[in-house]
């Protein structure tokens, strides 16, 4: 490690040559600017707003968006997408309210639009700012109607007649007392609206108010509102006690118009209309903010981050500066301030440096602003490390010059001398406790004892060679801390590290590599760095533990280390600091991102104020470090931005179970780390997918197509590899299976399937016994057929017939015998079937009659009055009527006087049969069968029934005709 | 030069109607249709001015509410007839745009009935290149026998309204324009 001192030694002689003096202000933040491009666009940016979350939201000319650290994401606003946003505000409820120049507003839940168009309608101009009170209400301010509050869903307007000094409103601030403190042309306003009653007040000039054009509010402390004007400055006043508390006088304000006002602690950020940004000190000191070289801006929106960063909106710029957080002082006055070798504060808060080979004391009074130099070397030397002894006196360890003992009270100093064997010694390091002073440097180390006389410059001071026969004294000693239990610790460029406890001197850890700092933390554990290696600590007893790259450390070989009283030990390097939560392991990093590259801080080049600052003395100047702004949290959070289905934005908040077909997720996310975007790593998993964690620095994941579960979206942001204490944000979704894979459907189906099943089966059954059944009456009724004709009588009463007809007329028997045989030939061929034509049927009958009328003559009368289609189209079960005439002439006495008529004829679509009455006396002997066998054949072939009425000695028999296919239909 | 007169006279008539048509017949008018509006632009390389006598305007003494306009077109007096080409095509686009007006009210509560001269400031949209700005305007008043006469000196940013100068001519043209407003008032007979 001895190559660093070469380059020190390099910049010790190249520093002659440094003259050139910039005119520069005190305390900088370090400034970044980002620029939205849209399309074809620069819009200019109007508002800016952190969100709950930490998002920051960006209101242009040209429409909302979203900015991450890295991009501006356009926010889809609908049909208000570019128009210029005027207003933006998140509730209670964590619902962004938007309003627009032309007096539109609309609201945001997650993903959410809500349009918001209530039945008052709205105002026609500009929407200047939202607030709300404690009870919910909302309030929002117009550039020229007035006020509108909205409570309980309904809207009230207060304006120039309810009170208010004038309708057109810049900005509107809540009051802890429900109050709305309004900022117009013509002064402030409290409004307070309660149960739809109106109350305002004015504070205008002549209450005291320089100004009448109140530009911009800000709450103050102690029920204090800030006011920026339009032309006076600003002003400060008592709201509970209703009077002005004197500030800035009006005079000394020449920067215009304020637009906006940030209090940070109890500074002020002022954003102005021409002058950019000036900062305002407790002490009503105005200092102007440079940022990046552009000078006079028109500057309209401030916010302090959730991180203290400062962002400040400009056109078309958005400027991130680190605020109060983070400060860097290159020069005071016109005195240049690099090359910071030590840093050390005397008992007064009054800081001493060395920059550039002077000694220089900034006073605390008067923030650091004045200094003072001296001159104590001849030629240019190296001032390396101060000490500040228990009396007060700076020793001052210089390269090549040996010690000074310095008395900052006078400026008078004296050359300590008896050091080792070398008369012009290079010292490293000072330190020490009560009255023991230990130096070291190249090759020695030396105790010193302040014996007497330690507050006045001829002090008696003792020296001491320890150590001897150890390897330490031949060795560089970079660093001698004492601890809190006045234990002395060495580093050593080569032989690790040394402890004296008890004048024991131990070598507690060997390392060939440079032990550089020293420091302990809350817990009394000694932290320091091993160049190459990382930094290192003794974890109880000599158990060392590490971190290195891989565990978050920004640097392999770190310059120095410092304890905050808040615990955190920050790491200096050649481009910034790194801060470690030692309990917890997490990193924060300061750095180029932040525009502290190149800083080359020196070893041990810190000292800590009252103000919670740190002050790091590096090459480019002194960084102020103001350690509690540093953020609480522990790593980065994760805002989901946007979930999509197939690229299609979903509410998120909404509904998240999804059919089959929504298979295809993207999610986007932001990280919230505005200190450093870049560094963000991401960790996710898809629980139900893969259940394992995933690494990524996109802000984007796509599942392309999940299958039908549960799943759960988790996701966690770190600055390093290091997760454990990162924050989860989750999405759980549920993509449900199609219709046809759920249990419900599928009991249906087998339910629906088996009830098929059932119903053909049955069917099929009962057509089988139907079948059956008419089988059965088909033979039944082929049989009673059969039976009756060939019936005995039917037989002797044809052959008597014919016997007389062969007498009388032989030539008529041949046809007698003919048709008597056709009959019988015709019974026979119609057995089988179920139907046959009415014209068979009819010729059938003809047949019969014609049989029946040789036996009786004229008393057989048969009249049929059936149409011809009729006849061709339309079916009558075989030898229906036929039955039912054999029926009539069974039954009923034929004879001349009491003749047989039978009349056949169709009404509709049935037949009818009617037949006169007239009993025989002696009955024929009947089965009964011949007309229930009829119904029943015509139960299996139709609905209809057959009708048979007796009454008024007139038989009559109603049969369906039958088409064709009834046959088939009913098989 | 007479087809803008008409126009101003049609555009001085409306103004008094809608001032008219708000029901404030009592109220006390004041107008001009001759204001003077000059305005220069100081670059490395070229000075531009012109100006313009043809400025209209309408003030309400009652409310401190007024409107003034100016027609582009009428600027004249510029050092080459190229510039005033120049001028009215390439950077004011004056077909397009072809008035630059000022509309808004008084800030301070001044009473225009008295004489004296104060200083007051104007808020008010400022249009130019159809571009509205919000400004405040400082303004010398004086009121002398029945007469308004106001003078101001005010600054504008050609990038307020968007007012494109090409690179080559950037130092040609200054990116903050100097105007100078003088006018008389006269007050309305009604």
């Amino acid at each position: 490690m001895r190559r660093y001192f070469k380059i020190q030694l390099f910049w010790i002689t190249i520093l002659f040559f440094i003259t050139a003096k910039i005119q520069l202000h005190g305390q900088e933040s370090l400034v970044k600017s980002f620029d939205i491009r849209t399309e074809n666009t620069r819009p200019k940016i109007l508002k800016l707003i952190q969100d709950k979350s930490g998002l920051i939201w960006v209101g242009t000319d040209n429409g909302l968006f979203t900015f991450n650290g890295i991009n501006f994401i356009r926010v889809p606003t609908g049909d208000s997408l570019y128009l210029p946003v005027s207003a933006i505000f998140e509730d209670s409820q964590s619902i962004v309210w938007v309003g627009f120049e032309n007096g539109r507003i609309i609201k945001i839940s997650g993903q959410k639009l809500l349009p918001y168009n209530p039945k008052e309608g709205l105002p026609k101009v500009a929407i200047t700012s939202f607030t709300q009170n404690r009870n919910g209400s909302i309030y929002f301010s117009t550039k020229g109607e007035g006020v509108y509050c909205i409570e309980n869903n309904l809207i009230y307007n207060i304006n120039h007649d309810d009170g208010l000094s004038d309708d057109y409103c810049y900005s509107m601030i809540s009051l802890p007392d429900q109050r709305m403190c309004v900022g117009t042309d013509k002064g402030l306003n409290f409004v307070n609206l309660h149960n739809g009653i109106k109350q305002v007040t004015n504070i205008g000039t002549s209450e005291g108010l320089p100004d009448d054009i109140a530009r911009s509010l800000a709450m103050g402390k102690n029920h204090t509102l800030w006011i920026g004007l339009q032309e006076k400055g600003i002003s400060k006043f008592d709201y509970e006690k209703n009077k002005f508390i004197p500030f800035l006088t009006s005079e000394k304000w020449k920067y215009g118009q304020i637009n906006c006002i940030l209090p940070i602690d109890n500074r002020l950020w002022v954003a102005t209309e021409r002058f950019g940004i000036v900062e305002i000190g407790a002490d009503s000191q105005i200092e102007k903010l440079k940022l990046n070289g552009h000078d006079n801006l028109k500057a309209n929106s401030l916010i302090l981050d959730s991180e203290n960063l400062v962002w400040i909106s400009e056109s078309i710029h958005l400027f991130r500066t680190t605020g109060n957080k983070i400060k860097i002082i290159e020069t005071i006055g016109d005195k240049k301030i690099d090359f910071v070798h030590s840093i050390s504060k005397d008992k007064n808060e009054n800081i001493w440096l060395s920059p550039n080979q002077h000694l220089v004391c900034l006073y605390k009074e008067g923030g650091y602003k004045h200094y003072k130099e001296y001159k104590i070397f001849e030629k240019h030397t190296d001032i390396a490390t101060m000490y500040f002894d228990p009396f007060g006196f700076l020793w001052l360890g210089t390269m090549g010059e040996g010690i000074y003992r310095f008395n900052p009270a006078n400026g008078h100093y004296k050359k300590i001398t008896s050091f080792a064997d070398n008369e012009k010694p290079s010292i490293l390091s000072i330190n020490g406790y009560d009255n023991i002073v230990w130096v070291a440097g190249f090759n020695s180390v030396m105790k010193f004892n302040i014996l007497k006389n330690g507050q006045s410059e001829s002090a008696e001071i003792s020296s001491e060679k320890v150590f001897s026969g150890s390897p330490i004294l031949n060795d560089y000693v970079y660093s001698v801390f004492i601890d809190s239990k006045k234990r002395t610790w060495f580093g050593t460029d080569e032989n690790g590290v040394f402890m004296l406890d008890h004048d024991q001197l131990r070598n507690v850890y060997r390392t060939k590599n440079a032990i550089h700092s020293f420091t302990e933390d809350k817990k009394g554990r000694i932290w320091f760095t091993v160049a190459d290696e990382g930094i290192k600590y003794f974890n109880g007893g000599d158990s060392i533990s590490v971190y290195q790259t891989k565990d978050g450390l920004s640097d392999p070989s770190p310059t120095s280390l410092f304890c905050t009283p808040e615990g955190k030990i920050i790491i200096t390097h050649p481009n910034g600091f790194d801060v470690l939560d030692p309990e917890t392991g997490t990193f924060f990093y300061h750095s180029s991102e932040e525009n502290l590259s190149d800083l080359n801080p020196d070893i041990n080049s810190f000292t800590y104020t009252f103000d919670n600052t740190l002050w790091i003395g590096t090459e480019r100047g002194i960084v102020l470090y103001n350690t509690v702004m540093e953020t609480n949290k522990e790593q980065p959070n994760v805002v989901l931005r946007s979930i999509s289905i197939y690229t299609k934005p979903i509410e998120i908040g909404s509904s998240n179970n999804f059919s089959c077909d929504e298979n295809n997720f993207r999610f986007d996310f932001d990280g919230i780390w505005y200190s450093d975007p870049q560094k963000i790593n991401y960790y996710f998993m898809l629980e139900g997918f893969s259940n394992k964690w995933e690494v990524t620095k996109d802000h984007t994941v796509t599942f392309p197509i999940l299958p039908p579960s549960s799943y759960k979206f988790r996701i966690k942001a770190s600055l390093n590899s290091n997760f454990s204490t990162s924050e989860e944000t989750v999405y759980s979704f549920k993509i449900n299976p199609p219709f046809w894979q759920t249990w419900w459907f599928r009991i249906l189906t087998a339910g629906l399937i088996s009830f098929i099943v059932f119903m053909i089966i049955r069917r099929r059954e009962s057509r089988i016994r139907k079948f059956d059944l008419l089988q059965k009456e088909k033979i039944e009724f082929q049989f009673e057929t059969l039976r009756s004709q060939v019936n005995p009588h039917f037989l002797f009463n044809s052959f008597n017939t014919l016997i007389t007809v062969i007498e009388n007329t032989p030539t008529l028997a041949v046809e007698y015998v003919e048709r008597l045989s056709e009959f019988f030939r015709n019974i026979i061929n119609y057995k089988d079937q179920n139907v046959i034509k009415v014209s068979e049927e009819l010729s059938l009958l003809d047949n019969y009659i014609f049989i029946q009328k040789k036996r009786y003559g004229e008393s057989l009368i048969l009249e049929i009055n059936i149409p011809q289609p009729i006849r061709e189209n339309k079916f009558v079960p075989p030898l229906t009527l036929q039955l039912l005439a054999e029926n009539a002439i069974k039954h009923n006495a034929v004879s001349k006087e009491t003749p047989l008529k039978i009349t056949i004829y169709i009404i509709g679509d049935k037949m009818v049969f009617v037949n006169n009455i007239n009993l025989k006396i002696t009955r024929e002997v009947s089965t009964g069968l011949g007309l229930q066998n009829i119904i029943n054949r015509y139960k299996l072939l139709t609905t209809e029934t057959v009708d048979i009425l007796n009454e008024n000695d007139i038989f009559t028999v109603t049969i369906p005709l039958l088409n064709k296919n009834d046959e088939n239909t009913n098989h | 030069m007479t087809a803008p007169l008409k126009l101003n006279f049609a555009l001085l008539l409306f103004i008094c109607f809608t001032f008219t048509a708000h029901g404030q017949i009592n109220k006390l008018y004041y107008y001009t249709n001759s204001g003077e509006v000059a305005f220069k632009s100081e670059a490395e390389q070229e000075l531009i001015k012109a100006t313009s006598n043809k400025l209209i305007g309408i003030l309400d003494a009652g409310n401190g509410t007024f409107v003034f306009k100016v027609m582009i077109r009428s600027f004249s007096g510029f050092n080459s007839l190229m510039q005033q080409e120049h001028f009215n095509e390439k950077y004011l686009e004056s077909e397009e745009f072809p008035e630059a007006s000022f509309s808004g009210k008084i800030i301070e509560n001044i009473d225009l009935s008295i004489a004296g001269v104060y200083e007051v400031r104007t808020k008010g949209i400022l249009k130019m290149h159809g571009v509205e700005i919000e400004r405040v305007i400082k303004c010398f008043v004086s009121v002398k026998n029945d007469k308004i006469f106001i003078n101001s000196k005010f600054s504008i940013l050609l990038s307020d309204h968007s007012i494109k100068i090409p690179k080559v001519v950037h130092e040609k043209v200054a990116g903050d324009i100097g105007v100078e407003v003088s006018l008389v008032l006269n007050k309305k007979s009604n």
